[in-house]
């Protein structure tokens, strides 16, 4: 039982880190139409630029430091590469943004070596917290509030703000807000910011957790985008529901039959496109150009 | 077959469309069209279904580039400018499928309409006055209302800004004879307020019944200009290209 319960809060802690990649995947394809496979290289960024800070300046520095680099990586990327990419086909747009993610890759290898890499969690937070039968590491606990609480702040931005209501807006009918005015092309930075801001953070926060190497990115990217699909494309509660699902089914898995934790979400997605292709909580309305 | 009686002057002229062609890749749509809107006037463009009245409307508000020709607001230049910079000078194009955010609340339809004005328009207050229906049916999500309550979001949508010059694209199309009825007395409304509006519409009568001065387009050009009661008295020229 008390396995049980382990598993059950890593699968948790693992879902919150796939239903946040999974968010800005969702809110960029949504707002941008852009299917980017860069988004696990974000994460791997924020993990490197938030070991570097974290190991030479101080762990809550590397909160900081990471998201904003991260931000700032993908605006130029945005400005420079992918603008030129907004109106082309789906695979022309993969292949633009998996190109990326292994020039990042192979760029994080050259600096940082290939071996795995991870930093010491602050000495304040390395003990552990009982919880009914269970003894959990603190830290990760905090890690998980960290990131729910991100994540309600993230939903507020896109439910209660004015820019958040151009932004779904713009995931309907990015003509029409222009034609009512609006600026689309600065929202979708922004949005192409934050959630690229999230990764970054999630990936300094989550290094003390999980290890790094350069292939990092892809290794949280592919079951993020499964999330994607599960949970629905372009939907915000999709992602979070998703990732819960997948981290929890993948975490589940491993304690019941190690071998078949990482077979056991693929099949998860391919039952959910049999039974609804538009994901849980997906909308199939066709979205406008 | 022009009839220059009612041609505003120069300096009253709000919108100029002058000589623009227009292509969809290599076929030309829009030939050498030419129009004009003087202040506060309400001018009808008809034609058959395909003979460029919305590519006209696309090809002012940006949305899609004319090759030759000038589109002026007061004087300015817009062709080159994007369609948002177009949108903020005060040229509101309501679209034949309305476009209507249905995954937003009738409310923030409104709302998004108000934070992307340049400057602010009618109150909501004011709407509401005008489209009592709406103020029924805030919280109801755009793909919850009907075709007509749509109609009345989408001109709603553009009045909440200030509106130099409303294009109002088959406003009555696809809705019930009654609704057609509120439509028309809306139009009339936003004759009555003074705004500058080109109304396109296969709906002859519907269109003649509001307009100042009327355009027949026909395979991408300008065939006449006149009065409603010209193209009302004019068989022949309904004939040929109007079809009725």
């Amino acid at each position: 039982m008390e396995a049980l319960f382990q598993a059950m809060i890593g699968g948790l802690v693992l879902g919150l880190i796939y239903v946040a990649i999974a968010v800005g995947l969702t809110i960029i394809f949504g707002t941008l139409r852009l299917v980017n496979f860069a988004h696990g290289a974000f994460y791997a960024i924020g993990a490197y630029v938030g070991l570097v800070i974290a190991q030479h300046i101080g762990v809550g520095w590397a909160f900081v430091a990471a998201p904003i680099a991260v931000a700032l990586f993908a605006v130029l990327l945005d400005r420079l590469v992918l603008r030129l990419f907004y109106d082309k086909e789906p695979t022309a747009q993969l292949l633009v943004t998996f190109g990326i993610a292994l020039v990042v890759e192979e760029t994080l290898r050259l600096i940082f070596g290939a071996t795995t890499q991870q930093y010491a969690m602050p000495a304040s937070l390395q003990g552990s917290v009982t919880l009914g039968p269970i003894t959990y590491p603190a830290y990760r606990l905090l890690f998980a509030g960290g990131v729910i609480v991100m994540l309600a702040l993230v939903w507020l931005f896109i439910e209660r703000t004015n820019y958040g209501l151009i932004v779904r807006a713009g995931i309907r009918d990015r003509i029409m807000v222009q034609l009512l005015g609006g600026n689309i092309h600065q929202a979708s930075t922004i949005v192409f910011a934050l959630g690229a801001a999230i990764a970054g953070l999630v990936g300094a926060a989550a290094t003390p957790i999980y290890s790094i190497d350069p292939a990092t990115g892809f290794a949280f990217l592919v079951p993020s985008f499964v999330v994607v699909v599960v949970g629905g494309l372009g939907s915000f509660w999709g992602a979070v529901l998703g990732g819960l699902l997948i981290g929890e089914l993948q975490s589940l898995t491993n304690l019941a039959y190690a071998p078949a934790s990482n077979v056991v979400i693929y099949l998860c997605m391919a039952l959910v496109l049999l039974l609804r292709p538009q994901g849980l909580l997906g909308e199939s309305e066709v979205i406008r150009q | 077959m022009t009839a220059p009686a009612v041609t505003p002057t120069a300096a009253q002229t709000r919108l100029r469309v002058d000589g623009i062609n227009t292509y969809y890749g290599d076929s030309h749509v829009l030939r050498d069209v030419s129009l004009h809107i003087g202040a506060g006037e309400t001018v009808a463009l008809l034609g058959r279904n395909g003979v460029g009245k919305t590519t006209t409307l696309k090809s002012i508000v940006g949305w899609l580039k004319p090759r030759t020709g000038s589109v002026t607001l007061d004087g300015e230049e817009l062709v080159g400018c994007e369609m948002m910079a177009i949108a903020r000078k005060g040229i509101s194009l309501v679209p034949e499928e309305r476009r209507i955010f249905t995954n937003l609340t009738v409310a923030e339809n409104l709302k998004l309409a108000q934070v992307t004005a340049q400057k602010p328009g009618w109150t909501l207050d004011h709407v509401y006055e005008k489209f009592p229906r709406l103020r029924e049916r805030l919280t109801h999500k755009g793909d919850e209302i009907s075709g007509g309550e749509k109609q009345m979001l989408a001109i709603a949508r553009a009045l909440v800004q200030d509106v130099k010059v409303l294009l109002l694209d088959e406003p009555t199309e696809g809705l019930a004879p009654l609704i057609v009825r509120e439509v028309e007395n809306v139009i009339r409304e936003i004759k009555s307020a003074g705004i500058t509006t080109l109304l396109v519409e296969q709906n002859l009568y519907s269109a003649l019944a509001v307009a100042d001065r009327c355009y027949i387009i026909d395979q991408g050009e300008i065939k006449f200009e006149g009065t409603p009661a010209q193209v009302r008295t004019d068989e022949d020229l309904r004939r040929r290209y109007l079809h009725v």
